[in-house]
């Protein structure tokens, strides 16, 4: 690969790079004002307070004030920045408290062992801080781009090619992702669709021949997934790439979406779309929450790299993107350094000045994780790529960068580092339950008037940030299902960001009957046994009047949170039953049935999957099971045909499954099932608001049924995964 | 009525004894009983026995104290190896001992297992009188012994110490014998001293003696007896009792007043006391020439041959403060009985905060003088160095944390004291340890920096205490000997000093809390140049009392008179109305009391309307800090509704007549309840319980509040400081300057990311 390491590629225009610049050099007369702003902000933040009642008063006043400006003035853009300033403002004002106020420093009361433990704790509290605040920045302002138009005339429209990665994956994940790629809405001698099999596997060569697409195979397998796509990059032509993994089937809209921004904006090197998942993740399949809390990676996809987009520091996530060749060409192909090439590779472009796009826009859909443990082994993949890239390329020291593209990107790493300080929160009160070790040199009323008022704040903020996208608490539960896991491999990483290898995320299965899966939640029992005697200890103490009261109160709060957010992750840890191959996808079209008597039933559909279809009918049929129909489906002006068998019935729906059917057919049922347009907007709109209680409520819920789930797999055995 | 002095009782049976006059005795009993004393009326006034003059003088004298009059109101519970407790007692330098002794009053206290006593050994001056008897030889409650040492009479001067320790085994010095308590000393246990009196000439020069000297004890007792009440002889009174203040360091007064001289000189009181009166005076004719002028005098008591009465005295009221003045000042030819004061050179007036004994916290502040003497400076073996100073009581304490102590000593200890240090203790408070390594070779300097805590500072009377502790590496029972051991030494080089000139001057009164300390903010002109007393029309004599008492303490604390005080009566406020105001009296005789009072010392609606309960809505929106519960308005009130019946409020408002002035109102519910609030309010155990807008004075003790009302600040704050403590002070304020720039930030960075998300995205 040749290397550009002098000038820009011509696209880059200057006024790409003033926008990339910090906006100082837009702005000075505001930026001076912001500056003039902030400091008096940081100021007030010093302000010590009169008593802790003062400090209560201030922080209940400053928290009513942002409820009401939240209620009044409900999705406005100044109310939403007024309550992050005022959330910084409480933030500041409790870490300048802690700082200086309570970390015992040549207080005499405090034994020389207590250090460890309070030091520890407020670095955690510490790191919480700076994630918060950073997290702000990153989300201030979402930019959500829309798509843009391609030239009238699909003459002039530029090439592209598809590239569809497989390893180990089985052919019936695949076959749907290549047929969607046919399906896709582009001028066919512009489009050329590879299949990457790292598996050399002969069925899936046959598959590309039967289905016109183009087979690469590599002689080795070196950097994974990274090497896969690099091999196939000399051996393709096409203006533009769009990648896939092999279970990200592409609506038939998907490249006129994204090739128009790419075409209009010559600097731009990717556009990125959402990943969307049409079946349940694991945290929404064993709560049975689907569709009731946005998906787990609804924030990632509905705010931040929206977010990011506005900072120009959009994070290219390996699937369903377009990618310019020049720009991947100058940077070598895709970054081979770490396990989350993706990331990495967005980051090297960023660096060499290119820019990039998040379309959010779901264009593509896949199945998500079926089970906890996958679930967790993928995340420990992101979080060892994501500190090896840290290592490696870190974001605040590398070269070309914008102030905020560091920032941005900073987020995105240090947030993986979430493991050590949520097993510090979940540990902490025990030190003083268990052993009367200070944890913080303060009285109780103090660290609660403090604290209590900041961490409402964050809640209030952060709901109103990210509410559609993320429900309150949620967060604390997906670090804590994560955080024993990925400690290490994050400490490794960042010991050393060479070792370790690329694992797949397995993103099949079926899992038969519901299971306790004791190996993976063995942890979560060890901390919520932990919390436990922690609650007996501090009852123990508040009757023994072992310690103040106040002190044991909190402490006692502290433990109670800590076991609710165990409890639901006992909970998640029960894997319920996912009884059907294939998800069934909630879809209405009309359709119509031509039964053996040439008879036209019509109905609409209920829900499709590759296997079969439920039709709702207007009236009982006369149709019995066993019976062979055609299915019609009008769509895109077309009739599309189906041979089907009628496997179920009741009063006013009929259940058929498809005959075997042509690659045509199954073609056309891809875009029927996947390739509309709009498959996946609306599904993604229904996500309901938050609401920070009734998310409170929900939690609990779910924390009582997975402590009784605990109790029972006590005494059942559990079947093996 | 609890007594508080050392009581001085001249046992009559003695003297006569002594001199053989049994008439005499027979007319002092029949006069005692017929007499009614001058000052009975005065609950605390010290038993003073009229005298008849007639018959021959007796010179001798017998005085006893117990040990709970020294201090030790429960005796002492002996424990341990190493207890040690002393007792100081004082002789004036008029009376000489002939005889003393001491008889010890004690009981073992029952143990669990018989084990070996220590004996305990009593000294008196340094030297050893005996040693007290083990026990006997039985179980159960032992029985109260006594045993009885003579006093050498030459080992009795002025100041006396008597001291009794554990003894320590020669062998063995650092074995601990017995643990827990074994003996007691009962408080009965008395000194008797026996002697003459003895006659001194009187001359202004050894003023103050006789009222004061310097190995006096317990409380100083000075009677003033005051022609009429006058309110300039008031003034003047008031100038003397500040010179007192002066000469008696922090020493305990009490000031006995009483109006009106007796026609009889022979029914005056015995001993020293103060008189000031103005011509005419047809029975002090007969101590003095005709008068010239204003005048100062010491005669001999007609009453009492051994006592003294000091006359202040002119021919007009106006010369009677002349002279009292020229006392205060110095300004009068010490030579001979009498002086006549031509005219008083009024010095220049003090600067602020110039008062003699606080500390210019302007400049580094040099230890040296801090020590009592030179020689304080150096230990021997562990040991400590005290230090004390007072602060002008204006020194503003918030947000700086430390000041610095700039610290040069040197030191010499032995190898194997590896554990030796220096500690720094600021009023108790630990602040920080150096470490003394071994060295070798001579002693060398060391210079160390090191941040004391500002907030360990109180506002007038500091002690800093270095400490220097030699310790082995081996345990402390084995290593006792060694930190004994006289080639252990420390010093502290004059030229270490505290540096306080970056703290600045600044408080917000009215607060009550700088009255015991420093006598603020009378005393921010040490000649109380901005300060006026407004006396009752009338005043009687327990005004008078608390009245001259506060002049002494006024000048106690500032260490000069206080030559610019004006007195005046509740008609002559407005010509001092530009001064800070203390308003003496009762609530009948002095009106001005209501007037500007809030707390009336009983529970009424005109008492609640006028502290002004905290509202809701102020505690809501929090303007300013309220007060803590426990010592808000609420509170008070409670106070009052309990029924408790205070004997008068001590209460500083900021005055209407002037800006930036406060009056100072010291009400009492009648005249004797006067008399008793002097007796609390100066005590110094009960000054931690000054502070606020409102102290409530009760026999025994004294509660205070914090009253919402109006503020003013004295002295000057750098503009960050100024804002950072308004900020502080003013809760709201952070929170609207917080929404403020909270809403403009918006404003702001809402344009600004529209346009940039603009760019980004193109229109």
């Amino acid at each position: 690969m040749e290397t550009h390491g002098t000038a820009p590629a011509p696209s880059k225009n200057e006024g790409d790079a003033l926008a990339r610049n910090s906006p100082g050099a837009l702005f000075p007369v505001q930026v001076a004002l912001l500056l003039a702003l902030i400091l008096p902000l940081l100021y007030l933040m010093t302000i010590p307070a009169h008593d802790w009642s003062t400090q209560l008063w201030l922080g209940a006043a400053v928290f009513l004030i942002a409820v009401i400006l939240r209620a009044a003035f409900p999705g406005q853009r100044w109310m939403l920045l007024t309550l992050i300033s005022l959330s910084i403002f409480l933030t500041g004002r409790y870490g300048w408290w802690r700082a200086t106020q309570t970390l015992g420093i040549g207080d005499p009361r405090i034994r020389g062992y207590e250090y460890p433990f309070i030091f520890l704790l407020f670095g955690a509290e510490l790191f919480s801080w700076i994630v918060t605040v950073l997290g702000y920045f990153q989300s201030i302002s979402p930019l959500r781009r829309k798509a843009e138009p391609l030239t009238k005339d699909p003459a002039l429209w530029p090439e592209v090619d598809v590239f569809i990665t497989t390893y180990n994956e089985p052919l019936s994940i695949v076959r749907p992702t290549v047929l969607g790629a046919l399906n896709l809405d582009w001028p066919p001698d512009k489009l050329t669709v590879y299949l990457l099999d790292d598996g050399n596997r002969p069925a899936f060569r046959e598959f590309a021949e039967a289905a016109g697409v183009r087979y690469l195979a590599r002689p080795e397998h070196r950097h994974a997934k990274a090497g896969n796509l690099n091999y196939a990059l000399p051996r393709s032509t096409g203006k533009y790439i769009a990648m896939f993994d092999c279970d990200h089937i592409p609506t038939r809209s998907f490249l006129q979406a994204t090739i128009g921004i790419l075409e209009n904006n010559p600097g731009y090197s990717f556009v990125q779309t959402p990943h969307h998942f049409y079946s349940p993740d694991p945290y929404e399949r064993n709560l049975d929450v689907f569709h009731e809390i946005p998906n787990e990676g609804a924030l990632f996809y509905g705010v931040v790299q929206d977010g990011n987009d506005f900072w120009d520091a959009t994070t290219f996530c390996g699937s369903c993107a377009v990618l310019r060749r020049s720009a991947l060409e100058e940077i070598g192909g895709i970054a081979v350094d770490t396990v989350t090439e993706d990331a990495h590779t967005s980051l090297l472009l960023h660096k060499k000045g290119w820019q990039s796009a998040y379309l959010n826009l779901p264009q593509a859909a896949g199945l998500a994780t079926t089970t906890l443990s996958a679930h967790i082994r993928q995340r420990v993949r992101w979080a060892r790529g994501m500190i090896q890239i840290f290592r490696i390329d870190n974001p605040l020291l590398a070269p070309g960068l914008g102030l905020f593209q560091r920032l941005c990107y900073l987020n995105g790493m240090m947030h993986f580092l979430f493991s050590l300080p949520r097993m510090i929160f979940l540990l902490a009160p025990l030190a003083y339950l268990y052993f009367g070790i200070k944890i913080f040199d303060a009285d109780a009323y103090s660290i609660a008037a403090y604290a209590f008022p900041v961490l409402a704040m964050a809640l209030l903020t952060n709901s109103t940030l990210q509410g559609n996208h993320r429900h309150s608490f949620w967060n604390e539960v997906y670090e804590t299902t994560l955080a024993p896991y990925i400690f290490l491999p994050t400490l490794l990483a960042l010991i050393n960001p060479k070792a370790g290898s690329f694992n797949v995320t397995s993103k099949e299965g079926v899992v038969r009957e519901e299971f306790f899966d004791h190996k993976i939640a063995r942890p979560f029992v060890i901390f919520w046994l932990l919390n436990l005697g922690g609650l007996v200890a501090g009852v123990y103490r508040l009757a023994k009047g072992l310690g103040e009261i106040p002190t044991i109160a909190l402490t006692l709060i502290w433990v109670l949170h800590n076991m609710l957010l165990l409890g639901a992750a006992l909970a998640v840890g029960w894997e319920s039953a996912q009884r059907r191959n294939r998800p069934r996808i909630s879809l209405n079209l009309p359709a119509r049935i031509l039964g053996p008597g040439q008879k036209v039933i019509s109905g609409e559909t209920e829900d499709i999957s590759d296997l079969g279809v439920r039709l709702r009918l207007g009236q009982g049929e006369p149709l019995s099971i066993g019976e062979r129909l055609l299915l019609q489906i009008p769509l895109f002006g077309k009739i599309f045909d189906f041979p089907c068998l009628v496997v179920g019935l009741d009063e006013f729906s009929v259940r058929l499954n498809f005959l075997p059917l042509t690659l045509e057919e199954e073609r056309n049922l891809v875009l029927i099932l996947y390739g509309r347009a709009d498959a996946w907007v609306r599904i993604r709109s229904v996500n309901p608001r938050d609401r920070i209680l009734s998310s409170l409520g929900r939690l609990t819920k779910f924390a009582m049924i997975g402590q009784l789930r605990l109790f029972r797999s006590l005494f059942r055995e559990s079947p093996a995964p | 009525m609890k007594n508080d002095a050392v009581t001085l009782s001249f046992s009559a049976g003695k003297k006569r004894k002594r001199r053989g006059h049994i008439p005499a005795l027979l007319i002092f009993l029949a006069l005692s009983a017929l007499v009614r004393p001058a000052f009975a009326e005065a609950p605390n006034a010290e038993p003073l026995p009229l005298v008849p003059a007639v018959g021959k003088p007796y010179s001798g004298f017998t005085k006893s104290f117990t040990l709970s009059e020294l201090g030790w109101e429960h005796g002492v519970d002996f424990s341990g190896s190493s207890m040690d407790r002393t007792a100081f007692f004082g002789v004036p330098p008029s009376q000489m001992v002939e005889k003393g002794s001491v008889t010890f009053r004690y009981s073992y206290l029952p143990q669990k297992k018989p084990v070996p006593y220590p004996r305990l050994e009593v000294d008196v001056n340094e030297t050893l009188l005996g040693t007290l008897p083990g026990p006997p030889a039985q179980k159960g409650r032992l029985p109260v012994q006594s045993v009885t040492f003579p006093i050498p009479p030459y080992l009795v001067t002025p100041l006396n110490s008597l001291r009794i320790r554990v003894a320590k085994d020669p062998k063995h010095p650092c074995s601990t014998i017995y643990a827990g308590h074994f003996i007691h000393i009962d408080p009965a246990t008395q000194i008797t001293l026996t002697g003459i009196r003895i006659h001194f000439p009187s001359r202004l020069s050894d003023l103050p003696l006789p009222f004061l000297y310097h190995a006096m004890t317990g409380v100083r007792t000075i009677p003033f007896l005051i022609g009429n009440s006058d309110i300039k002889l008031l003034e003047a009174a008031g100038y003397a009792a500040s010179w007192f203040g002066v000469k008696s360091e922090n020493a305990p007064l009490r000031f006995p007043v009483s109006v009106g001289i007796p026609v009889d000189l022979g029914s005056l009181p015995t001993g020293n006391l103060v008189l000031l009166a103005s011509s005419p005076l047809p029975p002090l004719s007969s101590l003095l020439p005709p008068l010239a002028g204003p005048t100062l005098a010491l005669v001999d008591n007609p009453a009492d041959p051994y006592g003294k009465i000091l006359l202040i005295l002119g021919r007009t009221p106006e010369e009677v403060r002349t002279a009292a003045l020229g006392l205060a000042l110095g300004q009068f030819t010490p030579e001979g009985p009498a002086a006549t004061l031509s005219r008083v050179e009024i010095p220049v007036p003090t600067e602020k905060n110039g008062a003699p004994r606080w500390i210019d916290t302007q400049k580094p502040v040099r230890l040296a003088p801090l020590a009592s003497s030179p020689g304080e400076l150096e230990v021997t073996g562990t040991g400590s160095i005290p230090l004390r100073f007072s602060l002008p009581s204006d020194l503003f304490f918030f947000h700086t944390a430390s000041f610095p102590l700039m610290l040069h000593y040197r030191y010499s200890t032995l190898p194997g004291e590896g554990r030796s240090r220096l500690d720094l203790l600021l009023n108790k408070k630990y602040q920080d340890s150096i470490p003394l390594p071994p060295e070798s070779g001579t002693p060398a300097d060391h210079y160390r920096t090191i941040p004391l805590k500002l907030s360990d500072l109180t506002p007038f009377r500091n002690v800093l205490k270095l400490n220097f502790n030699f310790r082995s590496e081996i345990p402390r029972i084995l290593s006792c000997r060694a930190s004994q051991n006289t080639r252990l030494r420390g010093t502290i080089l004059a030229d270490s000093s505290l540096d306080l000139h970056r703290i600045p001057h600044f408080v917000r009164l009215p607060n009550l809390r700088l009255v015991p300390n420093g006598g603020y903010p009378f005393t921010r002109y040490a000649d109380l140049r901005e300060t006026a007393v407004v006396l009752p029309e009338t005043p009687g004599e327990g005004d008078i009392r608390i009245f001259l008492h506060l002049m002494a303490f006024l000048a106690q604390e500032t260490g000069s008179p206080g030559v610019d005080l004006s007195v005046t009566g509740p008609e002559g406020v407005p010509s001092v109305s530009d001064r800070n105001l203390i308003l003496i009296g009762t609530y009948d005789s002095n009106p001005l009391l209501l007037r500007y009072g809030k707390a009336l010392p009983q529970d009424s609606q005109e008492t609640r309307s006028r502290i002004r309960l905290k509202s809701r809505m102020e505690d809501l929106l929090r303007w300013s800090n309220p007060p803590p519960a426990s010592y808000g308005p609420e509170a008070l009130a409670a106070y009052f509704k309990e029924d408790r019946n205070p004997l008068g409020v001590m209460e500083e408002d900021v005055s209407p007549l002037a800006p930036r002035r406060v009056i100072l109102s010291l009400g009492g519910v009648s005249e004797q309840s006067l008399v008793s609030m002097d007796r609390v309010l100066f005590d110094p155990q009960h000054f931690s319980d000054i502070f606020g807008q409102v102290s409530l004075v009760g026999p025994h003790r004294i509660h205070s509040f914090l009253v919402p009302g109006d503020r003013f600040s004295l002295g000057h704050l750098p503009p960050l400081t100024w804002l950072r403590f308004w900020f502080f002070s003013h809760p709201l304020g952070v929170l609207m300057v917080l929404l403020a720039i909270s809403l403009l930030l918006a404003g702001i960075l809402s344009r600004i990311l529209s346009t940039l998300a603009v760019r980004r995205t193109g229109p």
